[in-house]
């Protein structure tokens, strides 16, 4: 067995090790300002307490529409005619590279009171969905499917279609296959494009101002409530980047495993 | 050979990413960075282009926001040379870079609505005694929206609502009077509480005015930041100055000096 260690250049080195301090210089910087002696008493502010809800209660019910949506076509994309997958992709890719302002105003022209369907939605039944939680939920899956889809689509084009093929001889139909056969397969990949989707609805601040605005209890996010909170309670911003840079960290730590391998480990 | 290429495309590409994106070859123009409150946006660029054509070789740089954002970001160590504030508050919060501040201009808050909508301004059924802007805001289903309480819009906002007996909550509460004004446009609200300015600078919307005018009123302060700039002092000068208060009259500001 020849050993993996190789010669490594020192600049490269020298790189990687400014590239890590980039990263993790400005993580050390907010973990040294976040008040940790009052930190509880921060965190159960009554505003802390109504963003840490809405924040909560949005980002997961938009993890689990992202999964019930995402799942479908990332099948579609993996299985279906490859022509019509190379115009989809990139259109339901493109959240991930769109300014999340564009994103909310994409969702504004579409679904505000005032939009091409929004028009017709409020002229007859007089709802309107910005400024409602609702909104929040609908940014944060238009931002957040695009990373589960990747994830998933990439873990269907990996599987052995042999398999399938084995299960379609023996007779079963094609809904029990994708149930039955494929879907458990990619469990992995499901559960980190979900926990990225996720992770990326409880970041989310532009497309949620832009389309559902800010209001305490409502529509007013955790990232939300930082930015308010930068103007009247500095340590309150920092305990709450401290509650948010947690929780990335934890997401990072549990999916580290699979991260290294996305697109080769279903 | 090729490693070394590879290391100084590296360390170039490396260096490319600490520029800040200013020229410095040839004659470099005199500059400043001057942080306003949003609600001088439109006034404020027309006055920073009129004054570069009368001064060859300045440049400012203009940056809009909240003013209680730029008070934060300038005590925070902004490299800035003038501030304009919208609250004397704010301009207070940046007391520890900004020493004798001038009060020069005044605007108050209004609700703006579409300029098609129609109200009876007595809604027959009250006396007119009573705020009819209240009245219009405290109809059911009335959606509008304001300023973050502790933006100065915002603070001004509360005031009037609450001294003119304003009982309905907005539906939200926008980090600034931009915001504010760009969802009342999109027409995602029925009103919104903005600047008198905000209502003359676009005529698809009315104003209807608070009748606690002096809790709906703000006034503008402009200092600079760390004294010593003679670009800063004439720049402040001019804005202060005859130039500054014909704009600010047309746009609807009342000129304090």
């Amino acid at each position: 067995m020849t050993s993996r260690r190789q010669r490594i250049s020192p600049a490269l080195v020298t790189l990687s090790v400014v590239g890590v301090l980039f990263i993790a210089l400005p993580i050390a910087g907010l973990l040294a300002r976040v008040p940790w002696t009052s930190l509880g008493e921060q965190l159960s502010s009554n505003e802390s307490l109504l963003a840490l809800r809405v924040s909560l209660t949005t980002s997961v019910v938009a993890a689990v529409c992202a999964v019930v949506l995402g799942v479908p076509v990332a099948w579609l994309l993996a299985r279906g005619p490859q022509k019509v997958a190379s115009v989809i992709r990139p259109i339901v890719m493109a959240p991930i590279v769109l300014p999340p302002t564009v994103a909310g105003l994409a969702l504004l022209a579409l679904l505000g009171r005032n939009g091409v369907l929004g028009r017709f939605i409020f002229e007859s039944t007089g709802y309107a969905m910005p400024f409602t939680m609702t909104a929040v939920v609908v940014a944060g899956v238009f931002v957040g499917m695009p990373f589960l889809i990747m994830v998933v689509e990439s873990a269907f084009f990996q599987l052995d279609p042999e398999i399938e093929q084995a299960a379609e001889t023996d007779g079963a139909q094609s809904g029990d296959i994708f149930w039955h056969v494929s879907l458990p397969q990619v469990r992995r990949a499901l559960g980190t494009g979900a926990a990225l989707a996720w992770a990326r609805t409880l970041g989310e601040f532009g497309a949620t101002l832009t389309f559902a605005g800010s209001f305490p209890g409502v529509t007013r996010t955790l990232p939300q409530q930082v930015y308010v909170a930068l103007e009247t309670n500095l340590s309150n911003a920092y305990a709450l980047s401290g509650l948010l840079l947690g929780i990335s960290i934890t997401v990072m730590v549990i999916l580290r495993g699979n991260l290294r391998n996305p697109f080769t480990n279903p | 050979m090729k490693k070394m290429l590879l290391t100084v495309a590296l360390v170039v590409g490396l260096a490319a990413c600490g520029t800040d994106g200013q020229a410095n070859s040839g004659a470099k123009p005199e500059s400043i960075t001057v942080m306003a409150a949003s609600s001088l946006t439109g006034t404020l660029t027309q006055l920073a282009t009129q004054y570069e054509a009368e001064h060859p070789n300045t440049k400012i740089v203009l940056n809009f926001a909240a003013s209680s954002t730029l008070a934060q970001q300038i005590s925070a160590g902004a490299p800035a040379q003038v501030f304009v504030s919208a609250s004397k508050k704010s301009m207070e919060a940046a007391a520890s870079r900004v020493q004798s501040p001038i009060d020069f201009l005044s605007n108050y808050v209004v609700l703006a609505v579409p300029a098609k909508a129609m109200y009876d301004p007595c809604f027959s059924v009250n006396p007119c005694l009573d705020s009819m802007t209240a009245n219009v805001m405290n109809q059911e289903n009335f959606k509008w929206i304001q300023c973050a309480h502790e933006v100065p819009c915002g603070a001004a906002a509360d005031k009037a609502t609450v001294a003119d007996g304003v009982k309905t909550k907005p539906v939200s509460l926008e980090p600034d009077v931009k915001s504010v004004v760009t969802k009342m446009l999109a027409g995602e609200v029925d009103g919104a509480i903005v600047y008198h300015t905000d209502v003359i600078a676009n005529p698809t919307l009315n104003g209807l005015e608070f009748m606690a005018t002096k809790a709906a009123t703000t006034t503008y302060s402009i200092g600079e930041i760390d004294s010593g700039n003679t670009l800063a002092a004439d720049f402040i000068t001019y804005v202060t100055g005859p130039a500054g208060n014909t704009i600010f009259s047309t746009a609807g500001f009342t000129a304090l000096k």
